[in-house]
């Protein structure tokens, strides 16, 4: 188990350093600077263009200057913005526990109604329940995530007026309807594969054996079922925590929340190369992270990993 | 292994209760922010409103005290610091706090006065002397000298602070002597260490300004944020922390350090020269989205917002007398390559305008703008009413003319434009039009920004192109000269005339504005025949507002009046 | 009586050999899947007494395990259903007995050990935490002494280094230690009825007859009732006491072992007898009897084993043959022509 670990931490290594140089090169491929895009329609004057350039390394070799941000990158410095002239640490601090926030109350969206939703369609298989659950799951994946955005927003913010519409002024309650918006698609997926799992588990022979020792129905599902169906949903949850923490582009737009994927998907549009690959490395590095936890969770969760 | 063997629900509890607290931890902070600002709102929300709505009717002069906090949105700006805003997100929040040598007149394009009383120039309008006020004080407490002008107009010039707007100091613009040398060179690595040799405090009050060539129109460019004046002891205190809490000296202050991508608050400035605002506290409230922002207006959340294109149709019946629509200084138009054949055909060119049917695609496409009808908007001072005689729909002529030009070769062009930013539809449709009216196979071409800037300032445009302009002071000179007088940089469509130079070279070394509008309109008359771009459209502003606030004006920039916003008790 | 136990006694002492424990009366079984009814189980009746061995012998799918389910009161429904028949064990219907109780009968009273030992553990848990759990479940033991318990248990079938090896998981086992481990389960709280499901065919040969070996001596302790569920003639010759033999869901024969082995009535049983017997000759090859088994779907009319019975004569197509005991033979038998196959 120990040496697993470690195995799996010296594997994000080279991973990062992969992952770091395939960001850093593809922005600089693209065509243009940051500088010109700082310029926007009226082109800059001559001089001012080369102090920026000067100020933010852009006359380096590419190759150098990958080094360079390296470097700083390893001081925990991951560079400043050309176009908003502020430290990509500073806002990526700024908007990262939004970010975290937003999908941490998600994720709880998918744990319990997404968990519910499978648990109850397994044990009611083929009826009504079950129905109601694979029908709302198909239209909840269906729908576009800023139909259902805008929707909810309109019907339970302007409407009833029972939530804010937008932001954050309000704490948990801001929250509510964005993460909701954001777990949906997961959570039609946690209820699904958790209805699939539980169902297939469920026709397992050590789920006769836990009945033929005349245990308790709650505990022949719980204890033995449930134990077993539910590795591979916890192991989807945390990817995608780790998927949801990179940011939520449409969501944090529509509701308006100061993130990270909100934040890097306007870098994009304005080429703001060093938010992109400032953000990029953060988001590759918090998906390693999370993806090393939830292998060490398999192996905890499913003693046949573990000892492999 | 007991251990891992015992209850897998304890994992799960685990899990969703950290899950939790991550939310909760969270929230802490935002709540208690929200808290102190309300707190700071209602603590003064006790003056009276009667005495700000007998003051409503006057639009030029804000209302003594209203009290009471409002919203209003903007989008995220790069810089609200006054010698770099940009863009009008960051010009509506700098403008508030931060007073300029003259104003602009809300009501119209003239100036009125700002810190400076006064002002007179010699008779060649090289050397400019403004008279500065004793009472403006910056918010934290420093006097406003002539000397925080010659260090903030120098600033904006200095090629270290980085300034997309340092233009305006330069040619074409206020043309401050010693520019160049300054804007040129090759900087020093500190912004604002090197001074304009135009720029002069004679004494702690007044402001000598001399140019290099003569402007009769300074006192209006003079307005604009990138002359502000600069507390130099407060920006050299800490230089990276200026952006997010610049301190100035008009009629609103920061209340805390620029919430990015949530919000600016900003309260009144107590100790404020003129008239004082009318809101304790204004909110700009940062949004990405418009449909968001306007759905937070509709929910009451947000007392002013803008609408979305897909509410224009509704927003007047939902809103009605809560909402605003103006006419506003920007103009969109078709750029052509003057000087490559066959666009140097006047007749082509007239050809090409004559078959757009601007009326239909603003109609249908581009809803809330109005059709271009000159090269000027109509609010702008200057501005000639259909100064284009070739911006009407005119297939049959349209026809004559493009075959007594000869035509494009092979009867082929592409218009390029800039992609994903909302000009597919609009260019198809115009591209449509030349493609049935004048029987060409006209296509269109996005290209991506970087790109397409490359193609417009490097390779140089071989073809139609999409650009707009939007003003930098209300003068109409403000779009001649910078677009096609042959020595401006803006000028990308290459147009060369020699009487229009001429002329421009006329209305800026006028004696006044005034005096200027002759020339301003001969000048129209002129391109208003030989086209050297295509008008597309003019712009309009439109807002809407709850019930909470009263006293909503947009000024012909476009640009909330929010110092006289009123807070409904 | 609802609801009380009372009646038996959990720490009973083992019963008496050839007390009656189990009454099967006309149960079938059927199961209502989209495909259509399958009839797993039609009309079967048997009885057990204490320390008695009654072997149920069959093809694959012939319904012994759905028998074992039935008995136990786990056949999954859906889709299962038993439409009729009762199950009395003792003196308790055990379809008619309330869950608590039925619960309390399951592994104490009556156990079993099923097919597959490969799955039918649960791989997350330890061994030694799945054999405890018995223990913790039905007799209220802490987790310590449920410990000591399946340490216990696992010395009694003979799994070695027991102590080290109880929080080792099911996978860590090899296919034998894990059958054991089933077995330890199953004899936990020392049931009456041990119902074994063909536990040995996944195994070889030499551990199939340690583990026969294993429950013999467990049940001469005991007394307990077995059921042994098998293909196995072999095993069937060496320790059943009654066979019974099923083919599409039904009874065809039931006789004494010996008899039965000597010569039995029933045409399927003679091939069973040959393939078999041709097994265990020179060739070592298993001459199956021609055809397949029926689908239980479409059951054949008249007697199921008509399409693949070398005596089969119109009766066979039109008429089911009922179990009935024909003369010179001591068992019961199903078959039109019994008496003339016979001879
Ligand atoms: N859960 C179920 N759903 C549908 N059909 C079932 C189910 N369980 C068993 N059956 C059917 O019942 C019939 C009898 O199955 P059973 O498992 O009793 O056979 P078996 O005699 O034990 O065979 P084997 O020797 O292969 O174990 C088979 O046709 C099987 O397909
Ligand atoms: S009843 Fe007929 S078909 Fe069935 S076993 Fe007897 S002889 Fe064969
Ligand atoms: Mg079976």
């Amino acid at each position: 188990m120990v040496r697993y670990t470690i195995r799996r931490i010296l594997l994000i290594i080279p991973t990062f350093i992969g992952a770091s140089a395939l960001i850093f090169f593809a922005g600089f491929a693209l065509p243009g600077d940051p500088v010109s895009a700082f310029g926007g329609e009226r082109a800059l004057p001559e001089a001012t263009r080369n102090a920026l350039i000067e100020r933010y390394r852009l006359d380096q070799p590419v190759f150098d200057q990958y080094l360079g941000y390296m470097g700083d990158v390893l001081t925990g410095d991951f560079g400043e913005s050309v176009l908003r002239r502020r430290s990509i640490n500073d806002i990526f601090a700024e908007t990262f526990p939004n970010t975290l926030r937003l999908a941490a109350l998600a994720v709880v969206f998918e744990l319990v109604i997404g968990l519910l939703a499978g648990i109850v369609a397994a044990l009611r298989k083929g009826k009504f329940l079950d129905s109601l659950v694979l029908v709302s799951t198909i239209i909840a994946i269906s729908i576009p995530v800023f139909v259902l955005g805008f929707s909810l927003q309109y019907i339970v913010g302007v409407q009833w007026q029972i939530l804010p519409v937008a932001g954050l002024q309000e704490g948990f309650r801001s929250l509510i309807l964005p993460a909701f918006v954001l777990g949906t698609l997961s959570l039609a997926y946690v209820a699904r594969l958790t209805r699939t799992s539980l169902a297939e588990t469920l026709r397992e022979d050590y789920v006769r054996t836990a009945q033929a020792k005349g245990l308790r129905h709650s505990r022949v599902i719980g204890r033995h079922a449930l134990r077993n169906a539910l590795i591979p949903v916890i192991t989807f949850i945390g990817i995608d925590l780790g998927a949801l923490m990179g940011g939520a582009i449409v969501t944090e737009t529509i509701f308006n929340i100061n993130g990270v994927g909100f934040n890097l998907f306007r870098a994009i549009g304005t080429r703001d190369n060093a938010i992109v690959v400032g953000f990029t490395l953060i988001a590759v590095m918090i998906y390693l992270t999370m993806s090393l936890i939830v292998d060490l969770l398999y192996a905890a969760l499913d003693p046949r990993i573990r000892y492999e | 292994m007991q251990s891992t063997t015992r209850g897998w629900l304890r994992w799960f509890a685990i899990f969703a209760v950290l899950a939790l607290v991550l939310v909760a931890c969270g929230d802490g902070g935002a709540e208690e922010e929200t808290t102190t600002t309300t707190e700071a709102a209602a603590g003064e929300t006790t003056t009276t409103t009667a005495a700000a709505e007998e003051e409503t009717t006057t639009t030029t002069e804000a209302p003594a005290a209203g009290g009471g906090q409002f919203s209003t949105a903007i989008s995220e700006p790069p810089f609200i610091d006054p010698n770099l805003v940009q863009d009008s997100e960051g010009f509506e929040v700098a403008r508030l706090m931060f007073d300029g040598l003259t104003l602009y007149d809300p009501a119209g394009g003239a100036v009125v006065p700002g810190v400076a009383e006064s002002w007179e120039s010699n008779d060649d309008k090289t050397v400019w002397t403004f008279n500065l006020r004793d009472d403006s004080f910056f918010t934290n407490g420093d006097p406003v000298t002539a000397e925080a002008f010659v260090y903030g107009i120098s600033r904006t010039a200095d090629p270290d602070t980085g300034s997309r707007v340092s233009y305006h100091v330069g040619p074409g613009y206020a043309d401050v002597l010693g520019f160049e040398e300054v804007n040129g060179g090759e900087g020093t690595g500190v912004s604002g260490d090197e001074l304009l040799e135009g720029l002069k405090a004679v004494d702690d009050y007044t402001l000598e300004v001399t140019l290099a060539r003569s402007n009769a129109l300074l006192p209006k460019i003079v307005a604009h944020p990138a002359f502000s004046p600069i507390p130099q002891a407060v920006f050299e205190a800490d230089p990276a922390g200026w952006n997010e809490m610049p301190i100035g000296n008009g009629p609103y202050k920061m209340q805390g350090p620029w919430e990015h991508d949530v919000a600016i608050f900003l309260d009144r400035n107590e100790d404020y020269y003129g008239a004082a605002g009318v809101a304790d506290v204004i909110e700009f409230r940062i949004y990405a989205d418009l449909a968001t922002e306007y759905r937070d207006v509709q929910a009451g959340n947000l007392d002013v917002g803008r609408i979305p294109t897909e509410e224009l149709a509704n927003a007047p019946a939902e809103f009605g007398d809560r909402y605003l629509l103006i006419s506003s200084g920007s103009f969109g138009y078709i750029g052509l390559p003057n000087t490559v054949a066959p666009y140097d055909n006047v007749k082509l060119r007239q050809a090409l305008s004559l078959a757009i049917d601007r009326e239909a695609i603003t109609e249908r496409i581009l809803i809330g703008t109005s059709p271009a009808t000159g090269f000027v908007p109509p609010v702008a001072t200057g501005a000639v009413m259909d100064a284009c005689p070739y911006c009407t729909y005119d297939p049959d002529l349209a026809v004559q003319l493009y075959e007594e030009s000869g035509g494009v070769p092979n009867d082929e062009l592409v218009m390029r434009f800039n992609a994903g930013s909302g000009h597919e539809d609009w260019v198809e449709a115009v591209t449509t039009g030349w493609s049935q009216v004048l029987g060409v196979t006209a296509t269109f071409e996005p290209l991506e920004w970087a790109a397409y800037l490359d193609f417009l300032f490097e390779v140089g445009p071989d073809g139609p192109y999409r650009l707009g302009w939007q003003w930098d002071y209300p003068s109409a000179y403000n779009f001649l000269a910078p677009l096609y007088e042959s020595t401006s940089g803006d000028n990308y469509s290459g147009y060369v005339n020699a009487d229009f130079d001429a002329l421009m070279e006329q209305a800026i070394t006028s004696l006044s504005e005034e005096e200027a509008l002759p020339f301003l309109a001969e000048a129209q008359a002129i391109i208003g025949e030989e086209i050297p771009v295509i008008p597309m459209t003019f712009g309009t502003e439109r807002r809407v507002w709850t019930e909470n606030v009263s006293n909503v004006q947009l000024n012909n920039f476009g640009f909330g009046l929010w110092e006289n916003v009123v807070v409904n008790g | 009586m609802a609801g009380t136990v009372s009646t038996i006694d959990p720490r009973n002492v083992h019963p008496e050999p050839g007390e009656p424990l189990l009454d099967v009366e006309d149960v079938s079984v059927e199961f209502h899947t989209d495909a259509g009814v399958v009839k797993a189980v039609t009309d079967l009746s048997f009885n057990l007494a204490a320390g008695e061995t009654l072997a149920i012998i069959g093809e694959s799918g012939s319904g012994k395990s759905v028998t074992a389910q039935a008995i136990m009161g786990i056949v999954p429904s859906p889709p299962g259903k038993i439409p009729k028949g009762s199950i009395r064990y003792r003196d308790r219907d055990l379809m008619e007995v309330p869950d608590k109780e039925k619960r309390f009968i399951r592994g104490q009273e009556i156990a079993m050990i099923f097919q597959d030992p490969l799955t039918s553990l649960n791989p997350v848990y330890s061994v030694g935490w799945q054999i405890g759990e018995m223990f913790r479940i039905h007799r209220g033991a802490s987790r310590a002494e449920a410990r000591e318990k399946a340490i216990e248990l696992m010395e009694r079938v003979r799994i070695p280094e027991a102590r080290r090896r109880v929080g080792d998981y099911p996978h860590q086992f090899s296919g034998g230690m894990r059958q054991r481990v089933m077995i330890a389960m199953a004899l936990a709280l020392e049931p009456k009825i041990l119902i074994a499901d063909e536990p040995s065919t996944a195994l070889d040969v030499t551990v199939q007859a340690q583990i026969m070996e294993l429950l013999d001596a467990l049940q001469q302790e005991t007394n307990m009732g077995l059921i042994l569920i098998t293909h196995d003639l072999g095993v069937v010759a060496s320790v059943a006491d009654v066979v019974l033999l099923m083919y599409a869901g039904r009874v065809v024969e039931s006789n004494e072992a010996y008899p039965f082995y000597e010569k039995p009535a029933h045409p399927y049983a003679h091939g069973l007898m040959n393939s078999v017997a041709k097994l265990s000759g020179s060739e070592k090859r298993l001459e199956p009897i021609v055809g397949s088994p029926p689908s239980l779907l479409r059951v054949p009319s008249g007697c199921a084993f008509h399409p693949r019975c070398p005596y089969a004569l119109d009766p066979c197509w039109e008429e089911i043959p009922h179990l009935r005991e024909i003369d010179g033979y001591s068992g019961v038998v199903a078959c039109h022509f019994a008496e003339e196959i016979r001879g």
